[in-house]
């Protein structure tokens, strides 16, 4: 058996599987919470053994839940859990926003690095240059070699927010570069669309820090209800510059501060979960 | 992280047994990566193989008090357990499979080597080549000559004859080597040399 060529094969499969860079604090602070709440929860082992189930169930569990689904590893972030971190097998890092979809198949990290994303989640993806990563929604595709982006995609929509590096987003034969600090989106009836992105504002949800700089008041909403699932209007038609840092992770909160701003108020619907309207600052 | 000495290592699980978290702590730092790479190259999917160490982990603390109270290297027990915890999970996943599987038909270059290939490089081609191997045989491999276990050790784990691993060691290095002799004729083509 141990001809030389073998041997150099051994030489060369010592440091097999060595590639990979866990999160060890995370990790121990992950071990140390279920120590405190007594293994009151399941394990991650034994989540990971549930088959799929009807939405209605998933819905309720705390933290994330992987299933197999048709082949498919699908991981769903629960309604009750705003940030839910995820590692990839490669070790791409996501971070998935409340109600968030990930999936990825058992080839995932074979030849290509494949992931569809239902929701808004964040990306740090590990480089490797031999496989290349990308995300798809039923219209485009995300193309990236190794990089952090902010990624909101729908059937119809696709929008990510460059924080480091570049991504490539493509539509058919349309394709465009986008780079750090910039905002690229795909969108039914309309060219792909390349924006500066300086403040980052898409990633509040993760980051909790929002700056505006002159944004109008339609444009600062679309923002937070992008950014946070809410749906905020304003009742007037009149506009005036929102500027500011608000470092709140509380949408509302940060919408009394808009609403303060021009002179008006904000009113949250008693019908309607997280449903408001800013009114009277056209007064 | 600096390597504790085994008798350091020693007292650590003595404190453990005593209910200190710190203790603990230091423990965890300082086995956790090594032990989610062995996991990992049982499940290949390091989400699962961080899980299988933190049950580990969590299962030392709960059951502190049982703890052996000698133990020759406390990183070949943790790393012990890592394994027949990684096996178990895939037996119990029903991962383990029962065949040889096949060989993959086209040896597919995922990309060409570079031109400045250095050992690095021909490393990684190499430890992609061992994921393309048939399960079963890649298991066998990577307990053999990674894990360094014997030929019985992964006769009794996987369930198999210590001839069916031997074929399937002969099966994994002739497909190595002709990976390996491909890619360095793709690569002396490239630079050129006849």
């Amino acid at each position: 058996m141990e001809t030389p060529h073998n041997k150099q094969i051994d030489e060369l499969a010592a440091n097999y599987g060595r590639d990979i860079h866990p999160d060890v604090e995370r990790a121990l602070s992950t071990v140390q919470q279920r120590i405190k709440e007594g293994d009151v929860r399941k394990s991650g082992i034994r989540r990971r053994w549930l088959q799929v189930a009807a939405v209605g169930i998933l819905v309720v569990l705390t933290g994330y839940w992987g299933l197999r689904n048709n082949g498919a590893e699908v991981i769903v972030a629960s309604a009750e859990e705003t940030l839910v971190p995820v590692t990839l097998p490669d070790g791409t890092e996501v971070i998935l926003q409340q109600g968030a979809t990930l999936a990825y198949d058992q080839e995932y990290n074979q030849t290509a690095r494949s992931v569809s994303l239902s929701g808004q989640a964040f990306f740090r993806v590990h480089k490797d240059k031999q496989r290349p990563f990308t995300v798809h929604n039923q219209d485009a595709q995300l193309l990236v070699t190794g990089t952090a982006f902010n990624l909101r995609v729908s059937a119809e929509i696709m929008e990510v927010e460059v924080s480091e590096g570049n991504v490539v987003l493509s539509r058919d034969a349309e394709r465009v570069l986008v780079g750090k600090h910039q905002r690229g989106t795909s969108e039914p009836g309309a060219a792909l669309q390349l924006v500066e992105a300086p403040a980052l504002n898409r990633h509040a949800w993760r980051t909790g820090v929002l700056r505006f700089a002159g944004e109008t008041v339609g444009e600062a909403l679309d923002i937070l209800n992008d950014n946070f699932g809410i749906k905020a209007s304003a009742s007037d038609t009149c506009s005036f510059p929102v500027s500011g840092l608000f470092t709140a992770d509380n949408p509302e909160a940060i919408l009394e501060s808009i609403a303060l701003l021009g002179g008006g108020e904000l009113v949250a619907s008693e019908v309607s979960p997280n449903t408001f309207i800013l009114e009277g600052f056209c007064d | 992280m600096a390597i504790l000495s085994n008798d350091h290592e020693a007292e650590l699980l003595s404190r453990i047994q005593q209910g200190d978290n710190a203790a603990f702590a230091t423990l965890f730092r300082q086995h956790y990566r090594e032990l989610v790479i062995t996991a990992n190259r049982f499940v290949k999917n390091t989400a699962e193989a961080e899980d299988i160490v933190q049950e580990l982990f969590y299962s030392i603390w709960k059951h502190r008090g049982n703890l052996p109270d000698h133990i020759n290297s406390v990183a070949g027990y943790l790393h012990r357990s890592t394994r027949n915890r990684a096996l178990n999970y895939l037996r119990d996943q029903q991962r383990i499979p029962s065949s040889d599987g096949d060989l993959p038909l086209h040896m597919v270059a995922e990309g060409l080597p570079s031109d400045g290939l250095d050992q690095q490089e021909l490393q990684q081609r190499l430890h992609q080549a061992i994921d393309r191997l048939p399960e079963r045989c890649r298991l066998v491999f990577t307990m053999s000559k990674i894990e360094e276990m014997s030929h019985q050790e992964i006769a009794d784990a996987l369930g198999i004859s210590p001839k069916t691993i031997e074929n399937q060691m002969t099966k994994a290095y002739r497909f190595l080597r002709e990976w390996l002799a491909i890619f360095l004729w793709m690569l002396l083509t490239i630079q050129g040399t006849p």
